[in-house]
């Protein structure tokens, strides 16, 4: 639920817990060997990337078209997938992710951005394991809103 | 019928807690405006003129007595003593508040009943056939597929944020009484020589651009139908409009894109996922089909049966028995078993909302079921009940019974078995009201004989261009319009929906009418058709042979004759 990449007031939420980013943002540079991609980035520069080794992530508006993106035969290259909501109605990050699952992704799958505590359920069950918060946020509700239902109807 | 299992009814108490959490949230001022919106509409609940609107999902039209006699008390303790029966085959309160709402759910539950998606954008409650499971003309069972969506698209996480609502209707028989080419994806039933499977239409709807659906496939392998389902509304969930709230319905993007680009698309999808989905195996289907099985029917011969029928009114006084005989030709239909109807309870008797039913009748619905009909009813898109299953011996008592609680109004599938939507009496985006133009021509078409004459005939009316009604594939439709703050109505003429390769749009016939000219414009319309039939030839038919031409002619006779005084005129 933080509305800006670059905000220092979130916080990561994964594994049921409260973690440590060791992330950058795209903006930010963090002292390590992590680094955040843009597509663009990712576009221009895949040789280099792939070439190196720091530990890639990339991050993704939610509104990607997936069949526009040329990294499905790189999911391997990326420790990080990084969707990124404009919009709590905008429902395209869901299918983004769920697309990326199905296509073997196995990394950490992160939504920012502008989203409700009320999907996070959805989310969750959409593949992402990973989610950054307002510094407010409480956690006892993350958990509450992560299991909000014990069961499913689908099994993707 | 569906019978919820644990897992059922342990998902159903965790949405109430859910929702309940998000009212108190939203009260409170911890959950905004903006967000509450989308949740509070994907639990059913509106905000309208006069009070919150509740929908209620009654899952393919099925409702047991139990459910009635629960929709009964509801509407007597939360409301005003009655509810309203949709077009989508769901049950409507107009005035329940919004702090009982959380109670009035918890009700619902006892009873395996819920408001879930029967709003906002995503996937909406699933439409079927009225007469599933005993029509004449069925070659499978649409409802244990209507179940197994309904179960796939409940609380579907990556589908719960679409650009728009979607709907989507599964027909089982030869004649389409869902209007399956008019909702987002449309299903048919067939069976091939490659086995059971579906017809696959998409992107048809109504609303401000009505449109048929185009075929997306052929035919669809039943064990397919859900990695199939993904594909489609991934395609629409990532390619929809979001800019404009207008735009963003699958029909626009199908249009768009061009069928042939968007199947493209989701076929390619398709391949790419569909080992991600189990796929319907026999087993599933067979589990399915059980819940769907034939009641206990008793076995009747044919010709005693015909016999009965025959002898039913003997011994009623003969103005009684000629409106048995009304009642029976129009209110009850074939049956695939000997001996048995289907009857339909006309909830249009005159001066009533179409659809409206008080608590009181409701619990004699349900005892009419209990008696007569095996325990269930449904609802139909017309917005009336059908007892599916009645025993020919039973009819004339049945028909006594009905004919108390104003049930026998023989006039189902004529004139004045019209569609109505709730329009500007109670909803706030109306242009216009719509049910006392019902009234008014209910009233000005009251008698029968003449109603009989015509034949087989819809008309429908909704309140503005969104379309509830279905106006627009309606033989005659009504719209309500605004002309400079004032309440008008534009008449259609030639939509159609129950026939899979003729169903069309009907088209607006000229200038609008004021309310109080409508039914003089119904009745010219009406004379032109008596005027043009060839013996029995049904309206609609009429019309399409015809044109609009006649039909204008007799409806503006002063225009023309006024622009072609001023011509002749002008040279003086
Ligand atoms: C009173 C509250 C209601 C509101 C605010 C409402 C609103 C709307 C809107 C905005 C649309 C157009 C959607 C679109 O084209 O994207 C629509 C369509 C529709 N509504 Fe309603 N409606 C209401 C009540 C009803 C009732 C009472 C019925 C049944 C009698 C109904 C059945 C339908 C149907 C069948 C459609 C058109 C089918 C389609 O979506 O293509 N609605 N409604
Ligand atoms: S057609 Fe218009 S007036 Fe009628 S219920 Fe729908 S939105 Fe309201």
């Amino acid at each position: 639920m933080s509305n800006t990449i670059d905000s220092p007031t979130t916080f990561l939420f994964k594994n049921s817990r409260v973690c440590d980013d060791p992330w950058p943002t795209v903006k930010s540079v963090k002292n390590s060997r992590h680094q955040l991609v843009t597509i663009e980035q990712w576009l221009a520069s895949k040789e280099y990337y792939l070439g190196s080794d720091l530990t890639l992530g990339i991050h993704l508006l939610g509104e990607y078209y997936i069949d526009d993106i040329d990294m499905l035969d790189h999911l391997g290259a990326f420790s990080l997938i990084k969707i990124e909501f404009t919009s709590f109605t905008d429902g395209r990050g869901f299918s983004l992710a769920t697309q990326l699952r199905q296509y073997g992704f196995k990394g950490e799958l992160r939504a920012t951005g502008s989203f409700l505590l009320d999907q996070l359920n959805y989310l969750q069950r959409c593949g992402f394991d990973a989610f950054e918060f307002d510094a407010q946020t409480d956690v006892k509700a993350i958990q509450k809103a992560l299991a909000a239902f014990s069961h499913s109807y689908q099994c993707v | 019928m569906y019978i919820y299992n644990d897992i059922d009814k342990q998902l159903l108490s965790e949405r109430i807690a859910q929702f309940q959490d998000q009212t108190q949230r939203f009260l409170k001022g911890d959950l905004a405006d903006e967000a509450f919106l989308p949740l509070r509409l994907q639990n059913g609940l509106y905000i309208q003129r006069h009070a919150p609107m509740l929908r209620v999902a009654v899952p393919y039209g099925m409702l047991s007595s139990a459910q009635l006699r629960k929709l009964a008390s509801i509407s007597r303790d939360y409301d005003k003593g009655y509810c309203h029966i949709t077009t989508r085959q769901n049950i409507q309160f107009n005035w329940p508040k919004l702090e009982t709402i959380p109670e009035l759910l918890k009700e619902l539950s006892e009873v395996e009943m819920h408001t879930i998606q029967t709003s906002g954008n995503c996937i909406r409650n699933v439409t079927s056939d009225a007469l599933a499971g005993v029509a004449a003309d069925e070659v499978i069972d649409p409802r244990p597929y209507c179940e197994l969506v309904r179960e796939w698209s409940t609380f579907h996480p990556e589908f719960a944020f679409l650009p728009r609502k979607f709907k989507i209707a599964i027909s089982g028989s030869a004649q389409d009484r869902s209007s399956i080419q008019f909702h987002d994806i449309g299903l048919q039933l067939v069976l091939s020589d490659k086995g059971r499977g579906f017809r696959v239409f998409v992107g048809g709807g109504l609303g401000r651009t009505p449109v048929k659906a185009s075929l997306l496939r052929e035919f669809l392998p039943e064990e397919d139908l859900l990695s199939y389902l993904s594909a489609i509304l991934r395609t629409y969930n990532q390619l929809g409009r979001r800019d404009n709230k207008y735009k963003a319905r699958i029909k626009i993007l199908v249009r768009a894109l061009g069928v042939n680009a968007f199947s493209e698309k989701v076929e390619a999808q398709w391949l790419r996922i569909k080992k991600h989905y189990p796929k319907l195996d026999q087993q599933t289907v067979k589990l399915m089909q059980q819940f769907f099985s034939a009641p206990s029917y008793k076995n009747f011969n044919v010709e005693d049966s015909e016999f009965t029928l025959k002898n039913l009114s003997n011994n009623l006084l003969e103005h009684s028995q000629r409106a048995f005989k009304n009642w029976l030709a129009r209110n009850a239909g074939e049956h695939k078993i000997a001996g048995y109807r289907t009857v339909t309870l006309s909830l249009k008797p005159t001066g009533i909302p179409a659809g409206d039913v008080t608590d009181k009748q409701l619990e004699a619905i349900a005892d009419l079921a209990d008696r007569y009909s095996f325990g269930e009813v449904r609802t139909t898109q017309q917005q009336n009940i059908v007892l599916a299953d009645v025993a020919i011996n039973d009819l004339l008592e049945l028909w006594l019974s009905a004919k108390q609680y104003g049930f026998t109004s023989a006039n189902v599938g004529t004139l004045t078995d019209i569609t109505c939507c709730p329009g500007g009496d109670f909803c706030a985006l109306a242009n216009a009201k719509s049910i006392p133009i019902a009234e008014a021509i209910q009233r000005r078409f009251d008698d029968m004989d003449y109603v009989y004459d015509l034949g087989d005939l819809t008309l429908k009316i909704s309140g503005c261009m969104n379309g509830c009604a279905h106006h627009s594939i309606s033989h005659i439709g009504i719209l309500g319009v605004d002309k400079k703050g004032e309440e008008f109505y534009q008449i259609m003429l030639g939509g159609s929906a129950g026939d899979i390769a003729t169903a069309s749009v009907g088209k607006v016939i000229g200038p609008s009418f004021s309310a109080a000219d409508i039914p003089d414009a119904i009745d010219t319309i009406l004379q032109v058709y008596v005027a043009e039939r060839v013996e029995n030839e049904p309206f609609i038919h009429v019309v399409n042979r015809l044109g609009l031409e006649p039909f204008k002619a007799a409806l503006y006779p002063k225009k023309v004759s006024s622009r072609s005084t001023k011509k002749a005129a002008e040279p003086h």
